[in-house]
């Protein structure tokens, strides 16, 4: 029981972390101009906005893409971690220094947030993240991995 | 598992997030934020100590301070369906009905802006190109149609009105006269300069004293402009501060066949907000000055005082408030401050506490 308890968990986890990435990198396509025009507005970003505008919607469907392959599904859960470790700090320097701009982040919870609810939720992301990472180092043990035709994906 | 086992795997993670935390620092390190370094102006302080005499909790929609008159202070929201009346002797605030949603002054919510004094209520809709008079009781008696969408109004007598019309023509934006006795534009001048870019780098805040007076100080650049009631420059300064170049740059996000104007660049604000009360000019200024601590000038909101005739300046206020809350808008009455941030209104003295509310 406890062990279907920890695949179930994993694959909850894994299935979140890719929808934030892929429907964040998704939206950040399809209102391309938007995107680039808002972090082009961060004092931290300016200069080297025209590069991340391309490099982060890129990293974030490559790291959910890596999600999907087992083989590479440890290596996207790091730099899932980089990312999202990245951003939870420059949340909270954008925070810390009260520039009151709107937050660019183009996803799942725009904009109602703010930079606060941003935070606290990249936080939380972080956290989940960490949780993914422990559980897929120790995934030899967990069976239903190798179970490819229970869910679907190796 | 072994502790070993764990604390490897534990430094490869906190690995991943010390690379992270550099990278972060890293773009911090070289990045254009904005008063990190020096500005190389300093201010001069007023010796009056600021008190806080009330604080009022207000709805997230409230954005403006729409005027004083007498002892009324009026706050005005994203739309004009109710406005909050504060009551200053007795702090006591009430919420009323002010336009029905569906009318023509209250479309367009967001271009709407209200100014109360002692002509009366005047509703400025730039989008819908109008304004509306709206006497005592909230009833509309009179509506103009302005040729010109605008973005500014603010109306300096009864039959006067200074407005900041665009112009497609020249794609950008021009400082006139509307006559509201004859309902014709007047006196177009082109008073900031021309980029092309519908007026965004010299956007600013447009005020006017009841002597016909108007003042427009921009809001990314340190110019003030001195107008008489034709819209006539009397006189050009700076504020306090050293950014005489224009810390916006826009650029054209096309969208089809059509493209939005909209700003390439950190929103780099060097002026907040104005306000003209007695003879003297109220600029809220987001530069810091040599002889101001970073943290603390975070911490606090400064007010820079200018003489409106000569555009002298005179000395400057600090305000003090919670979480670094930044000034929306604010008007000064017989030395006390009121001030609307996000979620209060916020009145301030500089003199003693008896001067108009107490503490509730």
């Amino acid at each position: 029981m406890k062990r279907f308890n920890l695949q179930s968990l994993q694959w909850i986890i894994i299935r979140f972390l890719l929808l934030i990435f892929i429907y964040s990198a998704a939206a950040k396509v399809f209102d391309f101009s938007k995107f680039s025009s808002e972090i082009s507005k961060s004092p931290f970003l300016h200069n080297i906005s025209t590069f991340l505008s391309f490099a982060v919607p890129i990293v974030e469907g490559a790291i959910g893409i890596m999600l999907l392959v087992k083989r590479t599904r440890l290596q996207a859960i790091y730099a899932y971690l980089y990312v999202i470790a990245s951003f939870t700090l420059y949340v909270f320097l954008m925070k810390k220094r009260a520039y009151n701009l709107p937050c660019a982040c183009m996803g799942l919870f725009d904009t109602e947030l703010g930079w606060d609810g941003h935070f606290i939720l990249n936080i939380v992301i972080t956290i989940i993240t960490f949780i993914a990472l422990f559980l897929e180092r120790n995934s030899e043990n967990l069976t239903f991995l190798r179970n490819r035709k229970l869910f679907g994906w190796s | 598992m072994k502790l070993a086992n764990i604390k490897r795997k534990l430094l490869g993670s906190l690995a991943v997030i010390a690379l992270s935390f550099l990278t972060v620092f890293g773009l911090w390190k070289f990045s254009d934020e904005p008063n990190s370094r020096n500005n190389g102006f300093k201010r001069i302080f007023s010796q009056d100590s600021i008190i806080v005499l009330n604080e009022i909790s207000i709805t997230k929609n409230i954005k403006e301070i729409a005027g004083i008159v007498y002892d009324s202070l009026f706050l005005s929201g994203s739309d004009l369906e109710q406005i909050l009346l504060l009551h200053l002797p007795t702090g006591k605030l009430e919420t009323r009905s002010f336009l029905p949603k569906n009318t023509i002054a209250n479309r367009y919510s967001k271009s709407t802006r209200l100014q109360v004094d002692t002509n009366g209520f005047t509703v400025f809709n730039g989008a819908a190109k109008s304004i509306f008079l709206i006497s005592k009781n909230y009833k509309l008696y009179a509506s103009y149609h302005v040729k010109n969408p605008f973005t500014k109004g603010v109306r300096f007598s009864s039959k006067s009105v200074a407005l900041r019309i665009i112009k497609r023509e020249i794609r950008d934006q021009l400082l006139c006269h509307y006559d509201l006795e004859r309902d014709t534009l007047l006196n177009e001048k082109q008073i900031t300069e021309l980029f092309g870019d519908v007026g965004l780098k010299t956007d600013g805040f447009l005020g006017c004293d009841p002597n016909g007076k108007c003042i427009y100080v921009t809001r990314y650049a340190n110019h003030i402009y001195l107008m008489d009631s034709d819209m006539n420059i009397i006189q050009k300064n700076h504020t306090i501060d050293t950014f005489s170049n224009y810390t916006m740059k826009s650029r054209l996000v096309k969208k089809g066949k059509s493209g939005t104007i909209t700003s390439d660049g950190p929103p780099n604000f060097i002026n907040r907000a104005i306000t003209i009360d007695n003879g003297k000019l109220y600029i809220n200024s987001n530069v810091k000055a040599d002889n101001e601590n970073y943290t603390k000038f975070l911490e606090r909101n400064v007010i820079d005082e200018y003489d409106i005739s000569s555009l002298n300046y005179l000395k400057s206020y600090h305000l003090p408030t919670e979480n670094k809350r930044r000034i929306r808008s604010f008007k000064v009455k017989d030395g006390v401050f009121y001030v609307l941030y996000h979620d209060a209104l916020v009145v301030y003295s500089k003199d003693k506490k008896d001067k108009l509310l107490s503490k509730r």
